[in-house]
């Protein structure tokens, strides 16, 4: 087997200092060993679920993965969290502290687990910046310079669902929450309503980036069962065409 | 970078520590504040949120160069658009020690592409005045030493092994910055002012451009 066949671990402070290859665009296949999948689209979009059922699924084939989700690493997260709480930052600022917190990530987590061999699973990649920040009116060509650090996926699913779908399954228990809805954007007094609004600004970006970047879509109205089956089906053949180009 | 449209006067100085910068900007605070003109003198890393994680951030090491670019951008991009862009648009003048000019040639020296570096920064506002502290390496760096703080990890390039001390990597690393200075003087039109001059000097050199600037 290609790929190392052992548990998932987490590397965490990799010492070792990166200087970033800039030739390494983020338009180009990566060289690493292992294989990243990412998986994008709105929220409840379903892609979460997905993702932990196909993790599960790996882990019990026996491949190696390595979980990593948007916005979580520890050097900027509290400082993206306190803004949001007092809504102190403008749009740029948000937009350079996630793209800080995904290049703390790419290099501390996702890198050194591509080079192990593992399968690295990222909920969310560069492509929800992308989305987003130009949903909250940054420059389009801004952001692609500023993400060009970054590698690009064996394998981006985008999970497709009407914005009126997205909102339903997240307000089934809930209301929507202030930076989910675009509040901070001004298009409506009422969450549901600037929900609606700014996730339809969201996902025409996405739309755009299906050709940009060769987003494989999967539809996220599909019951969960059938979107694992169809899911699981397409990492086979990554997994396999990545295998036979080690060869 | 955008034109500054607005009503206030950015001007900026850029130049090796040690060079006097400071300095020479508080004195010409004063100059202003007694000629009428309403004054702000601001510095990188001041804003509220960002800078205290970035001085953590580097105590704990867990920079890496592009990280490093990133959140020193955040950090300005928060500062321009708190304390710039309102003091601008309310008539103020702006001296700004350590613009972005400082960040693109320490970012390039991390390694990072420079063409990424400068779009990185195209959301800035384009000074009206950069004043250009020229000194050699031997008199910043004898400033330098003699500073309460000693230079950290970053500040001496021992991040990305510029030597193999603090002491020899600062003198190295401020000798590629130097450069990097004198390159950009060119290429930006920086108003060069001879650091080695008496301090007086190089404020009458300044008053005169600044003079024609408010006037013009």
């Amino acid at each position: 087997m290609f790929f190392s066949k052992k548990k998932s671990n987490f590397i965490q402070n990799n010492s070792e200092v990166i200087l970033p290859d800039i030739s390494n665009n983020f338009k180009t296949p990566h060289n690493y060993k292992g294989v990243l999948i990412a998986v994008e689209g709105t929220d409840g979009s379903g892609k979460s679920t997905q993702m932990y059922l196909l993790k599960k699924w790996l882990e019990s084939e026996g491949y190696g993965t390595v979980f990593t989700e948007w916005n979580s690493s520890n050097l900027v997260s509290n400082v993206i969290k306190k803004g949001k709480k007092k809504d102190l930052l403008n749009n740029t600022t948000f937009s350079l502290l996630h793209a800080t917190d995904f290049a703390d990530r790419l290099h501390k987590i996702i890198i050194p687990a591509l080079k192990d061999g593992s399968i690295v699973l990222a909920d969310r990649y560069f492509y929800t910046a992308l989305a987003r920040d130009v949903a909250r009116d940054c420059d389009p060509a801004w952001l692609r310079n500023t993400y060009s650090f970054s590698i690009r996926p064996d394998a981006v699913f985008y999970f497709k669902v009407p914005v009126e779908i997205s909102l339903e399954r997240i307000t089934m228990t809930r209301k929507p929450k202030y930076y989910e809805a675009g509040m901070d954007m001004k298009l409506s007094t009422d969450p549901f309503k600037s929900y609606l609004l700014f996730q339809s600004r969201v996902i025409e970006e996405y739309e755009k980036m299906v050709k940009e970047f060769g987003l494989d879509i999967i539809d996220g109205t599909e019951s969960i069962p059938d979107q694992q089956v169809i899911f699981r089906k397409k990492i086979i053949d990554v997994i396999n065409r990545r295998a036979n180009a080690g060869k | 970078m955008q034109a500054n449209n607005y009503p206030g006067k950015l001007i900026v100085a850029e130049g090796l520590d040690g060079s006097g910068k400071t300095t020479q900007f508080n004195l010409l605070k004063n100059w202003l504040e007694i000629n009428g003109f309403a004054t702000q003198v601001f510095k990188r890393k001041t804003s509220n949120l960002i800078a205290s994680s970035i001085n953590q951030a580097k105590e704990a090491k867990l920079l890496l160069p592009v990280t490093y670019s990133l959140i020193h951008a955040a950090d300005f991009s928060d500062i321009m658009y708190h304390k710039i862009v309102p003091a601008l648009k309310a008539g103020f003048v702006v001296l700004f020690i350590k613009y972005v000019y400082t960040s693109i040639a320490k970012d390039y020296l991390r390694g990072q592409n420079r063409d990424w570096v400068l779009k990185l920064y195209d959301f800035g506002l384009e000074p009206d005045l950069t004043f250009y502290f020229k000194t050699d390496i031997e008199s910043a760096l004898d400033r330098m030493t003699q500073e309460e703080k000693e230079k950290d990890y970053y500040d001496s390039g021992m991040d990305i092994g510029f030597g193999p001390n603090n002491h020899l990597a600062l003198r190295n690393f401020q000798s590629k910055l130097l450069e990097q200075y004198e390159l950009m003087s060119k290429l930006y039109n920086f108003k060069v002012i001879d650091a080695t001059k008496p301090i007086q000097t190089q404020q009458n050199k300044m008053k005169s451009m600044i003079e024609s600037l408010l006037n013009g």
